[in-house]
């Protein structure tokens, strides 16, 4: 990770209250369209996916492709920026 | 209900999510382990609204339900439950073993009492109690110490250790070590503890407050967020540990990324919270709560650093400091109420190394390029001043003063800080500072600002020299027209202009500025209000209460804040209106009536313009008032000497009005003027005769209070002006200054009337109206010799009007009293102390 994007500083730099689901880095728009209507409309419960994962990487990575049919790219990011939140705020 | 569950069973995710959304369900992801509960919801909410008069029955189904739910999971339970006994059979095979290599390893028997039960055998905990004088504590809590205090429960022994100071307890194998143990007296003490501890109290004067716990600290939060300011201010006050903790740092409101009060306001947008919170702890009492031993130079540098860590700390996630956050939110008051603080590191830089300014508005939907960015980025340039300085008793000419500003070290002005935290400087200017105790102070008279450097410069330099533009003539004639406050009228016309927030020195207010506010009108009410009473106390007595000449002490105004009205682009404005519609009925209904009195029916000022037919309005016994005191006045003589220069500044002056603003009549000055003469010269004879001063004031009061009796119905009417019963210089000065300016009648009906008063006059009536410190003198008819230490030849000599030089005599007799009295030079710092 050597350089990252605003908005994962963005997200990892303060708790997450309730920001919405399209808050995470990796996650647009569209992704975050798909989450919602499966019901992961805000951060936090997405989240809560990722540590009843247990935090697993490629697990976390290849729920949300399947929920959302994101790439690699896309979960990558996400996963990076749920796992380095974790680490400061957990 | 069943029928319903198990319908709802067979649907897929997609249709139960369908469902739940027709339904108006909250809705979560629906997976193996939440559809259950989902499912039930929605059964639930199904049934009820199926059979609404059953809704309250459906206890029994729901614990039916609840039954089959339970059923269904009871195996998933029952899986689970496996695995937590066979935790707790590893653990405490673990504990077991490392409990027995204890056992080995170390023969202190300590770490025995550890696994008391697990050993299965006794432990003995022993208690052995102080001697002498600890022990009488002992008796008196019940305990006798020559018994042996031997327990064989561990928590026994605790409360018995914590009953007495000093007592000690060990966990022995058989009774008898115990016992033993317990009656033998432990050495006293080590006495440096207890005096560590008495040092402690004695320097700290510990006070009672509990350390808030995480829960409270939320609620603090939760209150900051809300901006309920009534719970903050209440609990902070009641604990102020919930603002400082034990080593004098912020406390930390929000756990993971350490946030402070201050954080947590800005990051909210509440610029009300962030001076709250500032101001409690600035207060000296909120520390003296926390620390009430403290001496004052320990608690100022306690406060200081206090307020520093608020300001200055940056947080865990990114490290960036409150003004970070309202930076990139775009929070622009919270960023003011910030950056009013001096003790403010605007240079921080975060995670990012980015200052505050560099990611201005970055988050704000507006974008680093709206206008609240670039509101936001001058409230962060260091903020300058333009200072006007006048020496006390204007013997010497006023000098427009650099910029100045409070965060600039390298300037020839030193830097101080107000202890409430605003700027404050000492600025010699050039040339005025020197060690002659005769030589005038000079005192800073009006200051512009804050504003950016570059505004600052050309702020100045516009002040100093204005630019060649059609206004030149005007602005110059002002300024060597009007010596007590030309320069004054210029730097005021050009803050409201740029917008710029302005403060001038008004003595008879004892306060520093702008009377075009809110703020500044409101006074001037209150003002009129108050000197009203006191002229109807003093009944027509005509003894008016003369201000002392150098009031300019205590209440600072202490606002920093100062919202400029934005002045009407029109510059001449109502006033000028109602003067030009006054000349206007004066030209058309001359119409002399036998009756001395004034009638003027004027309902309103807006109905000026439509009501005048209906007028009868004596012009020439106004005019003949006027001439009554130009003859009366004791300074005619002097106005005569200078009343062509005069009239040639203000022809000139209405012509460049006119010119400017395209809003005056131009030919109205000539005609204005020959009627003016042509009056002169008509009733110069009559008024030879003694026809009293007090008639004619009389009169003119009535006329100009009847002309404003929309104002106040009733009541006796009575002219009134800013200092005694004439109109003065003062009041053409506040005149000026309330150019331009809407006054709602309302809300300031004082001013409005007095402001009819003054309208009433024509220009060049006021323009002989003498300056205040002038009629001071003639009143009190003292130092009725000249100084040799003033001599007026010389101190008059770079005075642009003869018309003025009474004002310089008298404040040479100021200055001579000063003299004379041996006071000291007040100090510059004391009077720039009130500005801010």
């Amino acid at each position: 990770m050597s350089s990252t994007s605003q908005k994962h500083r963005d997200f990892v730099g303060e708790p997450m209250g309730d920001k919405p689901v399209t808050a995470l880095a990796g996650i647009g728009s569209t992704l975050g369209g798909r989450l919602s209507e499966k019901g992961y409309d805000k951060a936090y419960v997405v989240l809560g996916q990722y540590l009843l994962l247990k935090k697993d990487g490629d697990m976390f990575r290849d729920w949300l492709n399947e929920t959302c049919n994101a790439n690699s790219k896309q979960t990558l990011e996400c996963y990076d920026c749920l796992a380095q939140w974790c680490e400061a705020f957990l | 209900m069943e029928a319903i569950l198990e319908d709802l069973h067979k649907l897929s995710i997609a249709e139960l999510r369908q469902k739940m959304k027709e339904e108006g369900q909250p809705m979560g992801p629906i997976t193996s382990t939440t559809r259950l509960l989902f499912e039930k919801r929605l059964a639930q909410a199904l049934y009820s609204k199926n059979n609404p008069e059953h809704s309250g029955e459906d206890v029994p189904d729901s614990s039916q339900d609840a039954g089959s739910v339970s059923s269904s999971e009871s195996t998933v339970t029952n899986s689970t439950n496996v695995t937590p006994s066979s935790q707790t059979a590893v653990s405490s095979g673990i504990s077991n073993g490392s409990s027995s290599s204890n056992d080995r390893g170390g023969e202190d028997g300590s770490q025995a009492q550890v696994e008391e039960e697990v050993e299965g055998e006794t432990t003995y905990y022993a208690v052995s109690l102080p001697p002498s004088d600890i022990s009488l504590a002992a008796h008196a809590n019940g305990l006798d110490p020559d018994q042996p205090h031997v327990y064989t429960k561990r928590s026994e022994a605790l409360t018995t250790l914590k009953k007495i100071k000093g007592a000690r307890f060990k966990a022995f194998k058989n009774r008898k070590d115990a016992t033993d143990f317990s009656l033998q007296k432990t050495p006293p003490v080590p006495v440096v503890k207890p005096e560590a501890d008495a040092e402690a109290t004695k320097g700290e004067r510990a006070n009672n407050f509990k350390a808030p716990k995480v829960p409270e600290l939320n609620r603090l939060r939760k209150s900051i967020e809300q901006g309920d300011k009534l719970t903050f201010t209440e609990t902070v006050w009641t604990n102020p540990r919930f603002l400082i903790s034990s080593g004098d740092t912020p406390v930390i409101l929000q756990e993971g990324s350490r946030w402070s009060a201050l954080h947590v306001a800005a990051k909210a947008n509440l610029p009300n919270m962030c001076d709250l919170v500032l101001d409690i702890l600035q207060d000296r009492e909120f520390l003296q709560l926390m620390y009430p031993g403290d001496d004052p130079a320990t608690e100022a540098r306690r406060q200081k650093f206090l307020v520093d860590l608020y300001l200055n700390t940056p947080d865990k996630g990114n490290c960036e400091t409150p003004l970070h956050f309202a930076c990139k939110f775009g929070h622009v008051d919270v960023v003011r109420a910030l950056v009013a603080h001096p003790s403010l590191d605007k240079t921080i830089k975060n995670r990012y190394d980015q200052t505050a300014r560099d990611i201005i508005c970055s988050r704000c939907p507006d974008g680093p390029d709206s206008k609240r960015a670039q509101q936001i980025r001058k409230l962060l340039e260091e903020s300058y001043f333009v200072p006007l300085f006048r020496a006390e008793d204007n013997c010497l000419q006023p000098l427009v003063g650099e910029p100045w500003s409070p965060d600039q070290s390298g300037s020839p002005v030193r830097p101080l800080r107000h202890s409430q935290g605003s700027p404050v400087a000492v600025t010699p200017p050039r040339g005025a500072v020197s060690a002659n105790p005769a030589s005038p102070t000079m005192r800073v008279a009006a200051v512009a600002g804050p504003m950016s450097p570059a505004e600052a410069a050309r702020f100045h330099q516009k002040w100093k020299t204005p630019p060649h533009s059609p206004d030149y003539l005007h602005v110059h004639n002002i300024r060597r027209g009007d010596n007590d406050r030309g320069l004054e009228r210029i730097g005021r016309d050009l803050a409201h202009d740029l917008h710029i927030p302005w403060k001038e020195k008004w003595d008879f207010l004892k306060t520093n500025l702008d009377l075009a506010t809110d703020e500044g009108l409101s006074k001037l009410e209150e003002y009129f209000a108050t000197r009203n009473k006191c002229s109807e106390y003093e009944n027509s007595k005509s003894v008016p209460k003369p201000s002392p000449p150098d009031i300019c002490t205590a209440t600072p105004c202490r606002e920093s804040k100062v919202n400029v009205t934005p002045p009407e682009c029109n510059s001449i404005s109502m006033a000028a209106y109602y003067l030009q519609d006054d000349e206007s009925d004066e030209d058309t209904l001359f119409t002399p009536t036998s009756d001395t009195k004034v009638t003027v029916d004027k309902s309103s000022p807006r109905e000026i313009a439509g009501a005048d037919t209906e007028e009868e309005l004596d012009v020439a016994d106004r005019d003949a008032i006027i001439m009554d005191k130009i003859k009366t006045n004791p300074f005619s003589p002097l106005l005569k000497d200078s009343s062509s220069s005069d009239i040639d500044s203000y022809l000139s002056w209405r012509e460049s009005l006119g010119e400017a603003t395209d809003a005056t009549n131009t030919d109205e000055p000539d005609v204005n003027l020959s009627t003016f003469f042509a009056k002169l010269a008509l009733r110069s004879p009559k008024q030879g005769s003694p026809s009293s001063e007090k008639g004619s004031t009389k009169i003119k009061g009535a006329s100009s209070i009847d002309m404003c009796t929309p104002c106040r119905k009733g009541g006796p009417p009575k002219p009134f002006f800013i200092d005694g019963d004439r109109p003065t210089k003062l009041d053409l000065d506040v005149f000026h200054a309330l150019q331009g300016v809407a006054i709602p009648t309302e809300k300031y009906p004082n001013i409005v009337r007095w402001r009819c008063v003054i309208t009433s006059y024509t220009e060049q009536a006021r323009q002989s109206w003498p300056s205040p410190a002038g009629l001071h003198r003639q009143r009190r008819h003292t130092f009725s010799t000249r100084s040799p230490l003033a001599a007026p030849s010389i101190m008059t000599g770079s005075q642009p009007r003869q018309g003025h030089r009474d004002t310089a005599d008298s404040d040479n007799d100021d200055l001579k009293q000063e003299l004379f009295r041996g006071e000291p030079e007040p100090k510059l710092t004391d009077i720039i102390y009130q500005w801010m």
